[in-house]
């Protein structure tokens, strides 16, 4: 059997502003850094119709200037202490992080406060502007000009029926990036970005008295939201309720299949055996599927199978297998689907369910070796789960995984809860 | 400013040293280093071996990757799954890959299950079976790959830029994972003769990093299998690197734009480059403070211009890649159809302004300061750790060389920059946007820019 490398649980300092902000603090020593993440829970799915990709647009404006930082500064000062700073939007959330070295903490806290109190004041048109012409090349970049650079969009507005929070991508769409105004920026600022809608966390080699004085310093002025909305109602009426297909033509080297499975949410017990299943079917070349596809039948040149949790509604497991020359759709469809359905059938051999904890006990060990992914794991179950201390389960959850609930989870890729979504190379002219 | 002064300073600084290597040698001569790194759990183990890429004749191209590859399809006591099925069971990762100069068998793994995993990746090195199906399918699955790379508008313009800026016999005018023609002639044969050749000439060498005894270790290597690789017969670092002589700038000459056509493309992808420096130079630092100012910082020139003031793209940047030989500088970006030949433009005159307009004392300290501050950032865990160690090893370099690199930068003054600049103005400047032909071709001919469209052929192979 598997023997367990010990791991005494993280301690984590908990501390809470009058205006709501909450703060958790983890000290780690093992490097002189300190990785600061701030999480508002605003994201896509907060987005109102003909607004599609606004909160992501916002993101980029947080870095366009504030009361005491001018346009552009904001990453200009994160790399002047020597430190690395990005932000990310998705489906349930905006996070804002940066890593420095650790005696430039309260900086990058100060600027954080700076933007959440006062963004307003620096905003203005032209970098309303500036920051659209940016995005609509990143939706560019990352998207339109990519070989099966549509898929995700595409799974989601179909595993999500139309005006579900879910159903539109955060990049959003051109029209609607057009339409954003100075007024929707304010109106969105106004509403969500809020210390009362915010977590902070802050892990590394760090004085636990001094970040909590200084996070009372710079953010304990900036009042709460009293009328914080309520989030968008993410329940599905009906399950998906049948398989659900397309077919795309399109610029693409090879034809591919993808797939997409709605799944439970965040906080459902079975998270962690779909986990461990997905690993199971697709992780690294001991896989299902990859043996079956690329190395034995040699029908795929990759497969890929990842659960994207969420935290209302229903998460959703993606997959693809880009088709080998020669092979067919039906042939790759059918072979990833079949091992997907023998795996609810039969379950996992117990041997399979040990290489797959082992790996995944690797994998937990090196994440909370990074102060930054710790930071942002604490920051997500705070946000979403109120349960900042879950990072402290989560290796136990995914190595109490029995084979049965492994073949309860693969039941989620039946036929009726299926998306299947083809490219196609389209002919030449 | 009067905004500066809200603004916090910092607290006490903490210190900071790489991992301080240990090392042995093992009784079959094997040079073993060893970079303890406690409380890192997951251990980083790398073997190296010599027959990276940049050695290989333009026939034989992408032969060390698909040697690497092919080290994990079975051994001499595991077939291809019970091999991965064996070291998953030990919470390892393991696999080979290889570089410009090296091929390295490697492992992620629990530093509690060492020992098992020196055995396995011993039995990759040694006795793999390189089975002939094997080779046929791997040779396929890279041909795909190439096909796939070929489709990404920015694989292919890196690709079209570094055969425009190297001799076609120099290694570096391909990629090194090799082209289409080089890897559809490679045979068994071959790939058997270049394993046997690893094992005996270059300087097999053991790197590896975590939370670990360095005495336990060694004892665990020499009781291992990992204690046959034997010297091997040669010296990292020696030899005469893919120095490929740069082709001289022509002073005044309109530049040559190689526009690869990509019908519908709603973007160009933009490449301009020129042949750079060595990763031995001794002035290596100051390309790298040079590269942060044109195009590695947010406020880099081309990143302030190109994407916060015109708005023209979601990032531009440039860097050098710095190998044992003369590797290329390359600043890119991906524009707007509608603004390609503008957005060339600027990027052309941001890249002179390196001569023109020497850096700011803002932009230097900026510059090192973020290169000094961010360096042990890079090495919380022990595979960066790892990595950094076994890349030096391969170029001959002392392991403990990154204990330096924070006093050499923050030396980096404004004279290097400047010499960095006139030896890269000397090389001749290629250009190459992928993108829409008949949409660009014009406005780059109005911009004064000499087109040269390239059908895309490879798309209807």
């Amino acid at each position: 059997m598997t023997t367990r490398t010990a791991t005494p649980p993280l301690p984590i300092r908990e501390h809470r502003l009058a205006n709501g902000l909450r703060l958790f603090l983890i000290v780690d020593r093992t490097a002189p850094v300190a990785a600061v993440n701030i999480w508002y829970h605003v994201g896509s799915k907060d987005e109102r119709a003909g607004r599609t990709g606004f909160a992501h647009l916002f993101e980029h404006l947080m870095f366009q200037g504030s009361e005491n930082v001018t346009k552009a500064e904001h990453l200009t000062l994160v790399e002047s202490i020597g430190g690395e700073g990005n932000a990310t939007t998705w489906l349930d959330r905006t996070n804002y992080f940066a890593t420095v070295p650790a005696e430039w903490a309260e900086l990058i806290l100060w600027m954080e406060a700076d933007r959440l109190g006062t963004l307003l004041s620096a905003l203005d048109q032209a970098n309303l502007d500036n920051q659209r012409d940016v995005v609509k090349n990143e939706k560019r970049s990352s998207y339109d000009n990519q070989p099966y650079g549509s898929a995700y969009i595409e799974l989601f507005a179909l595993a999500y029926p139309k005006g579900h929070p879910y159903h539109h991508p955060t990049i959003g769409s051109m029209e609607d990036l057009d339409a954003a105004s100075l007024e929707d920026v304010r109106s969105f600022f106004t509403t969500w970005y809020a210390p009362n809608n915010a977590v902070l966390t802050v892990v590394g080699d760090i004085d636990e008295e001094e970040i909590i004085a200084a996070v009372e310093r710079h953010f304990g002025p900036i009042p709460a939201n009293p009328a914080l909305p309520a989030h968008p109602d993410l329940t599905l009426s009906a399950p998906l309720g049948g398989e659900i297909r397309k077919t795309i033509h399109d610029k693409v080297p090879e034809a591919r299949v993808h797939f997409a499975f709605r799944a439970p949410v965040l906080s459902a017990p079975l998270l962690p055996a779909i986990e461990i299943a997905t690993q199971i079917l697709a992780g690294g070349k001991g896989s299902r599927l990859y043996r079956r596809l690329v190395r034995d039948e040699q029908v795929a040149q990759d497969v890929s199978l990842s659960l994207l949790p969420f935290v209302g509604g229903a998460s959703i497991i993606v997959g693809a297998a880009t088709v080998r020359p020669g092979a067919s759709n039906e042939a790759v469809e059918r072979a990833f689907v079949e091992e997907l359905e023998r795996l609810a059938a039969e379950g996992p051999t117990s041997a399979e369910l040990e290489r797959a904890k082992a790996l995944t006990e690797s994998e937990e060990l090196l994440a909370r070796s990074d102060p930054e992914e710790l930071a942002d794991a604490v920051g997500m179950y705070a946000t979403l789960l109120n349960d900042p201390g879950r990072i402290n389960r989560d290796l136990d959850l995914a190595l109490a995984v029995s084979v049965d609930q492994v073949q309860t989870a693969a039941k989620l890729f039946a036929k009726e809860n299926r998306v299947v979504l083809w490219y196609v190379p389209e002919e030449k002219s | 400013m009067s905004k500066a002064a809200v603004r916090p300073g910092p607290g006490a600084p903490r210190d900071w040293r790489f991992p301080r290597a240990v090392e042995h040698v093992t009784r079959a001569g094997m040079r073993v280093i060893l970079l303890p790194m406690p409380s890192r759990p997951i251990a980083s183990i790398q073997m190296l071996f010599g027959g990276g890429a940049a050695g290989e004749r333009p026939e034989e191209s992408g032969l060390s990757a698909l040697l690497a590859r092919l080290l994990t399809e079975g051994t001499e006591h595991h077939d291809a799954d019970g091999l991965i099925e064996a070291g998953e069971l030990l919470g390892a990762s393991i696999g080979a890959e290889s570089g410009w100069e090296s091929l390295t068998v490697g492992a992620g793994a629990p530093v509690s299950r060492l020992a098992g995993v020196f055995d396995l990746m011993a039995e990759i090195a040694l006795t793999p079976r390189i089975p002939e199906a094997d080779v046929e399918r791997l040779k396929a699955l890279r041909l795909a790959a190439i096909k796939q790379a070929h489709a990404s508008p920015r694989s292919r313009a890196v690709d079209a830029l570094s055969a425009a800026l190297y001799a076609p016999e120099a290694a570096y005018s391909r990629p090194f994972a090799g082209t289409a023609d080089g890897v559809a002639r490679l045979t068994r044969e071959q790939i058997v003769a270049r394993h046997q050749e690893i094992l005996r000439t270059g300087t097999p060498t053991l790197v590896l990093a975590g939370d670990i005894d360095p005495d336990a270790a060694f004892a665990l290597i020499e009781a291992s299998r990992l204690s046959e690789i034997s010297a091997g017969g040669g010296t990292w670092g020696r030899g005469e690197p893919d120095r490929a002589a740069p082709v001289l700038a022509t002073p005044g000459a309109a530049p040559l734009v190689n526009v690869l056509d990509r019908p519908g493309s709603v973007q160009s992808e933009i490449r301009i480059g020129r042949i750079g420096r060595s990763r031995l130079d001794a002035n290596h630092h100051a390309a790298l403070v040079y590269a942060e100012i044109i195009g590695g910082l947010f406020g880099s020139r081309l990143n302030r211009v190109l994407r916060e003031e015109k708005g023209y793209t979601y990032g531009a940047g440039a860097r050098f890649d710095l190998r044992r030989g003369r590797g290329p500088f390359m600043a890119g970006t991906a524009v707007e159809t509608g603004v390609t030949a503008p957005a060339l433009a600027e990027a052309r005159r941001q890249l002179a302004t390196m001569q023109s307009a020497p850096p700011t004392d803002e932009e230097l300290t900026e510059a090192r300061d973020y290169l000094c501050g961010t360096f042990p950032l890079r090495f919380g865990t022990a595979t960066p750790v790892a990595s950094m160690a076994a890349a030096l090893t391969v170029l001959g370099l002392s392991p403990n060389e990154p204990d330096h690199f924070r006093e050499r930068v923050a030396a980096v003054d404004r004279a290097a920059i400047a010499l960095i600049a006139d030896e890269l103005a000397a090389s001749a400047e290629k250009i190459v946007i992928v993108g829409d032909a008949a949409a660009i071709t014009g406005p780059l001919e109005a911009e004064g820019f000499t087109v040269q469209v390239e059908a895309d052929s490879a798309a209807s192979a």
